[in-house]
């Protein structure tokens, strides 16, 4: 039974987003879609089926059909297909350095064919970014909202055993992961860059925490900056110029913003208690924290340069974590011994917005294009990573096993 | 220290220049756009944090800190020290201060989340600092340093377990 439910698990995560997400967009205004395997059907070529129809999914902007097709890689469309808008076809197969995929997108009705690529990857184990940047073209290619944060690496840390951790980069389904630092603590991966070029991470490896920058391709690592007690890189500035970093000089958790090129360190809170998880907000003149000031962790925000503090979240009794995009905020609120939701709220005022309703949801992160939510669920000792579309009411979940996550970042 | 690149791609950071990290700008020559490129792995063995206490599997229902170490335990979301806790604190305080260095590791339960957890360690671990500091020990033998929720001794699921993770551990 143990190991039928195991087997039946991702499906079930999979067709259970959150209960009290609204579905408020017509279905209607989104176009249907049949994806069609027209390659040799391996275990890889099969998979990527699924992975197409979860991003033509996520999207927002198409129906896809969910049956696994399989045919030919020419313009003819099944007659039973026609009622459909569009039928992506697809063949993948390896090549002597990789893997490479073509893809073509018809117009149902008369088989005119709207996109036609090429790609390669140098590792077949990155399949599914493959069809990740192909189902970005074809959104494109169709006029629609890009969806391109699709093709971004997840970066995330968990713990393997007491004081040992690892931290992985995974695509956002997570078919795809790769550890990218292992043994010793290392947590709370930060990305430095919009490209993604390298993170920032805490390494507790000489006894004393330490924030590395570790390039992701040249593997060039460069201590930025040690201090005792704790030290967390929360946020980037957009230019990569600042971080805010939880630190800790005098055992004082306060949040301070860090110059990379002059390492001098201002500090920005001055509490006598817990201020942490620092974000940049209003165009980064102001910075979104969470501080126990009152008694219990709670969402406030400061202007940088101004001793004032206001609180922004008057919902929830503990509410720990949080992101921010703009004036939105998304934040994490302890409801029950093991339950947590997530929220969305703005920081101008108005109504807040619950984005989950059951299990433990935490970590919290809004997409770069600020539509879409990243979070991880936990239930019943099983963790999932969860999407939800802030504009499109799209909510999914893939299976992440029973590891835990410490932090994540995208 | 061991850090070691053990796989490094050879299409590296050249091949990483478009709008997203992973798409490349230039096709190859069989004009196919190129996809993810690849990325290094950094080896940390070694280099472990795992100090006193880490033996680099979870606990399972132990209740000790391990290693010769002492623990002190916390309520729920709280860094203040009962007198119960404090006062096995005083009474360690003798051999304390005849020591060069003593290691305070703050901890907290799997609630809450991230940075907070963090913070909330390093608060208790600050607060078994200023009680042996009351009682004689130089401070400046101290070293403070927060673990979160990274160092359980007990992963069980019960109160009783969730409250030995509520703790600071000095040796």
């Amino acid at each position: 039974m143990k190991t039928l439910l195991l087997l039946l698990l991702p499906f079930l995560l999979l067709a259970a987003p959150d209960a009290r997400l609204k579905i408020s967009k017509d279905v209607d205004q989104r176009v249907s879609i049949a994806v069609i395997n027209a390659g040799d059907p391996t275990v890889v070529s099969k998979k990527l089926h699924g992975i197409f129809v979860s991003d033509l999914k996520i999207s927002g902007h198409f129906v896809p059909d969910k049956t696994y097709y399989s045919g030919s890689y020419d313009n003819t469309i099944p007659p039973a297909m026609r009622a459909k808008a569009y039928i992506l076809k697809y063949d993948f197969g390896k090549s002597t350095s990789g893997a490479v995929l073509m893809v073509r997108l018809l117009k149902a009705a008369n088989s005119k064919v709207v996109l036609e690529k090429k790609y390669a990857i140098p590792a077949v184990a990155k399949f599914p970014f493959i069809a990740h940047k192909a189902t970005t073209d074809l959104n494109d290619a169709l006029g629609y909202r890009s969806i391109a944060w699709i093709n971004r690496y997840v970066v995330f840390a968990r713990y393997t055993g007491r004081k040992q951790s690892e931290i992985l980069l995974a695509d956002y389904t997570f078919n795809y992961s790769k550890t990218v630092i292992r043994g010793g603590l290392n947590l709370f991966p930060q990305w430095g860059d919009p490209k993604q070029q390298g993170f920032y991470y805490t390494s507790y490896e000489t006894g004393t925490p330490t924030i590395f920058h570790l390039n992701i391709y040249t593997g060039k690592r460069e201590h930025i900056v040690s201090s005792p007690g704790m030290l967390i890189c929360s946020d980037v500035s957009k230019n990569g110029h600042k971080l805010l970093l939880t630190m800790a000089p005098n055992f004082q958790p306060d949040i301070y913003e860090f110059d990379v090129a002059s390492r001098e360190a201002k500090r920005l809170t001055t509490f006598s208690g817990i201020d942490v998880n620092g974000k940049y907000s209003d165009n980064e003149h102001a910075i979104t924290f969470v501080s126990d000031r009152i008694g219990r962790p709670n969402i406030y925000k400061k202007q940088i340069g101004s001793s004032a503090v206001s609180q922004l979240i008057f919902h929830g009794r503990k509410n720990n974590s949080c992101d921010t995009y703009g004036n939105k905020i998304v934040y994490s609120s302890k409801e029950g011994p093991a339950k947590f939701n997530i929220y969305l709220a703005n920081s101008a005022g108005g109504s807040v917005r619950p984005l989950t309703s059951t299990g433990s949801n935490q970590f919290p992160r809004f997409a770069p294009d600020g539509d879409t939510v990243l979070y991880i669920k936990r239930a019943k000792g099983v963790n999932a990573i969860g999407y939800i579309g802030l504009k499109t009411n799209q909510a999914m979940l893939f299976p992440l096993g029973n590891r835990k996550i410490q932090s994540i970042d995208w | 220290m061991k850090n070691s690149i053990i796989l490094v791609s050879t299409l590296a950071a050249l091949l990483s220049l478009g709008g997203c990290t992973q798409q490349v700008a230039s096709p190859n020559p069989d004009g196919a756009t190129m996809v993810a490129s690849d990325t290094v792995t950094l080896d940390s063995a070694g280099a472990s944090g795992s100090t006193a206490g880490g033996n680099g599997s979870y606990g399972s229902g132990s209740t000790a800190g391990g290693n010769g170490k002492n623990s002190v335990h916390f309520a729920y979301d709280s860094n203040k020290l009962s007198q119960k806790e404090k006062h096995k604190i005083s009474r360690d305080a003798s051999t304390l201060k005849r020591k060069s260095v003593i290691k305070v590791e703050g901890n907290s339960d799997e609630f809450g989340t991230d940075e907070y957890n963090y913070a909330l360690g390093l608060r208790r671990a600050k607060a078994v600092k200023d009680t042996m500091v009351a009682k004689g020990v130089p401070a400046k033998k101290i070293k403070v340093v927060s673990y979160g929720e990274s160092n359980p001794v007990c992963q069980d699921g019960t109160k009783n377990c969730y409250q030995e993770n509520r703790r600071a551990d000095y040796k």
